[in-house]
């Protein structure tokens, strides 16, 4: 029963996700597009019981579930555009695998359902979670509304009731899909992401390569433990991701449904975990460096506000709306800013502090593993080889990469609350999907995939 | 003939590659993946254990179970709905002999529907039940008046208070 109520709330998100590639007129391959429609369809689900709850209507399965169908409907009402992408997905379904590929599917395949079977068996255990959106979520059930008996608790011990509302609806739909945990559309992100990494990687190197790359990535220890331990950042990094993503497929066609795309992508990640927001400021330069001598000066700045105008609305209304007028206790986040974020001193020691604690500390090993060194070792052989000259979709790559390797000592320095051992810690999850897509347009590995092509 | 004859051999020795990729990649993250390998040989026993409490109990041990115990014991008096109660940090029940992780109130709010504060609260004029360690056993007490709480609320105040 369980099982057919997963499938078809899985299969719902599907049709809401394609309904959204449809409304960007995005046009994919299949391999792209089914886990990118999946992972769309969970975006779109977790902004449902948000909006009822702003428009007061109260959380129950009926309400929650005719809502997802009718965003579903809504999102595929542009008939033409829908069916395209409907035509196209099923006249072009075909499965290749070569025997190769084999190990590394089965393996991976391994450490994909260890992931989901404790997503699914584990009660949820960080306490970011059960005391903000999993509490939350379990009295929504039981009182139809978000702004439920929790507020009444003592709530000194904790700020995790005023996060945006990504996990809380999350949870009351899966909760009320017969999951008393929750917790399973991590693992539709978890699989879908992996699906679309791995087709993003054979894109571009050989099958082997890319297996190589995706089984490093799977074990970096820290980014595979939030794949079964509900929390904000692996999520945040997934759509973060997509929305870089999307920017380097902008700049690689100037179409603009890909601006848009990726400007809606990061209006998600934000709306997630709200501080994105000051790290989507830090694309427009990148925006106006590619986009330099094919625009005018007005269209660059166009671009840059279409950029991160999804992100302010979403942070408008997931934070300071959705705090200021509708929980019964105001979050101050103004009380959490640096007063003095001139004075550069505490961004620098971040800086220092994300080495000597994290990337490397004592821990580094058990906490990110060694996919940093091969990163490293393969931008110093690229660097070393080509002499500095990367291809023009490894320099927007690399650039998200330092994005978030300054930018979130900035965050620190900006809100001191983020701290390095939870905040730091987890936000570099978002920069290893990032140098896993560098190392996809790396030209060292596009020469040895060119030689394992003559293999077969 | 010969380019089909090539290509399986370049198969082979691209499966072969693939697996000694494989083995090195487990070789140099080899920690990681016996944890992996753990919670494979932790499949069969939780696979046959489907109860939710069962799982909540191995999951969050000493910490469910005292919480619950503690709403229990007062929803058996019929006073969990009006109970306000106050719980004494970690570091109390530690240096009492009891191995007892206390949640924040809104985790313990989570565990058991029982509303409590901590000893650093404001809201202290609403305590109406404390928590103490009798005997090396908990015990629940009402609280009589205002003096009573105050002189409770200094002695749990001397303890670190953790999350």
């Amino acid at each position: 029963m369980n099982i057919v109520a997963l499938l078809l709330l899985t299969l719902l998100q599907f049709i809401s996700g394609i309904g959204v590639l449809a409304l960007f007129r995005l046009s994919l391959r299949n391999g792209l597009k089914i886990p990118l429609a999946l992972l769309l369809g969970v975006a779109v689900s977790s902004l449902v019981p948000f909006l009822l709850q702003l428009l007061y209507v109260p959380l129950t399965a009926f309400s929650v579930f005719s809502a997802l169908i009718l965003t579903a409907l809504l999102l595929n009402l542009h008939m033409g555009r829908t069916a395209e992408q409907w035509k196209r997905m099923f006249h072009h379904i075909h499965f290749t695998m070569k025997l190769y590929e084999l190990p590394f599917i089965l393996l991976m395949a391994a450490i994909v359902l260890i992931s989901v079977w404790r997503c699914y068996y584990l009660p949820p255990t960080p306490r970011d979670l059960t005391s903000g959106p999993e509490v939350l979520a379990a009295y929504a059930v039981r009182e139809h509304t978000m702004i439920n008996s929790v507020f009444s608790v003592d709530l000194l011990s904790t700020n995790n009731p005023y996060k945006p509302a990504f996990i809380t609806s999350l949870q009351i739909i899966y909760k009320y899909a017969g999951f008393p945990f929750g917790q399973l559309w991590l693992s539709v992100i978890f699989v879908s992401f992996t699906l679309l990494l791995y087709q993003l990687l054979c894109q571009s190197l050989h099958r082997l390569l890319a297996g190589v790359l995706l089984l490093c990535f799977l074990a970096i220890p820290e980014m595979y433990a939030y794949t079964f331990m509900a929390l904000f950042d692996y999520s945040n990094a997934v759509f973060f991701f997509l929305s870089v993503y999307s920017l380097t497929l902008y700049f690689a066609e100037q179409s603009r449904s890909y601006l848009y795309f990726a400007a809606w992508l990061m209006g998600i990640a934000t709306y997630i975990r709200p501080e994105t927001l000051v790290l989507a400021f830090f694309f427009i330069p990148l925006l106006v460096y590619r986009q330099w001598g094919r625009q005018r000066l007005g269209q660059l700045a166009q671009d840059a506000a279409v950029f991160v105008t999804p992100a302010v609305l979403l942070y408008a209304v997931a934070v300071v709306g959705y705090n200021s007028y509708y929980l019964p206790a105001r979050y101050e986040v103004s009380n959490l800013i640096n007063p003095h974020p001139l004075q550069l001193r505490t961004f620098f020691e971040r800086f220092a502090d994300m080495h000597t604690s994290l990337l490397f500390g004592s821990r580094w090993a058990s906490l990110y593993g060694y996919f940093t060194i091969l990163f490293g070792g393969l931008l110093l052989a690229e660097a070393v080889i080509y002499k500095l000259r990367f291809s023009a979709t490894a320099r927007a790559w690399l650039y998200a990469v330092l994005v978030i390797y300054i930018g979130l000592p900035f965050l620190g320095h900006l809100l001191p609350l983020l701290d390095i051992q939870h905040s730091t810690k987890r936000g570099l999850l978002k920069i290893f999907p990032l140098m896993l897509l560098y190392l996809a347009n790396n030209q060292v590995l596009a020469k040895l995939s060119a030689r394992l092509g003559r293999w077969g | 003939m010969q380019t089909t004859v090539s290509n399986r051999r370049g198969g082979l020795l691209l499966l072969l590659t693939g697996v000694l990729a494989i083995a090195l990649i487990i070789i140099v993250n080899r920690s990681w993946f016996s944890r992996i390998a753990g919670y494979w040989r932790a499949f069969p026993s939780q696979a046959a254990q489907p109860d939710l409490e069962a799982r909540k109990v191995s999951r969050y041990g000493n910490a469910y179970i005292l919480s619950r115990s503690i709403a229990l014991s007062l929803e058996r008096a019929g006073k969990k709905e009006t109970a306000l109660v106050l719980v004494p940090p970690t570091s109390y029940f530690k240096a009492k002999g009891l191995n007892y992780h206390v949640p924040e109130p809104a985790v313990f709010y989570y565990y058991t529907s029982l509303k409590t504060v901590r000893p650093d609260t404001k809201d202290t004029a609403n305590i109406n039940y404390v928590v103490s360690v009798e005997n090396k056993d908990i015990a629940i007490r009402k609280v009589k008046d205002k003096q009573q709480l105050s002189k409770i609320l200094a002695e749990y105040r001397k303890y670190r208070i953790t999350l």
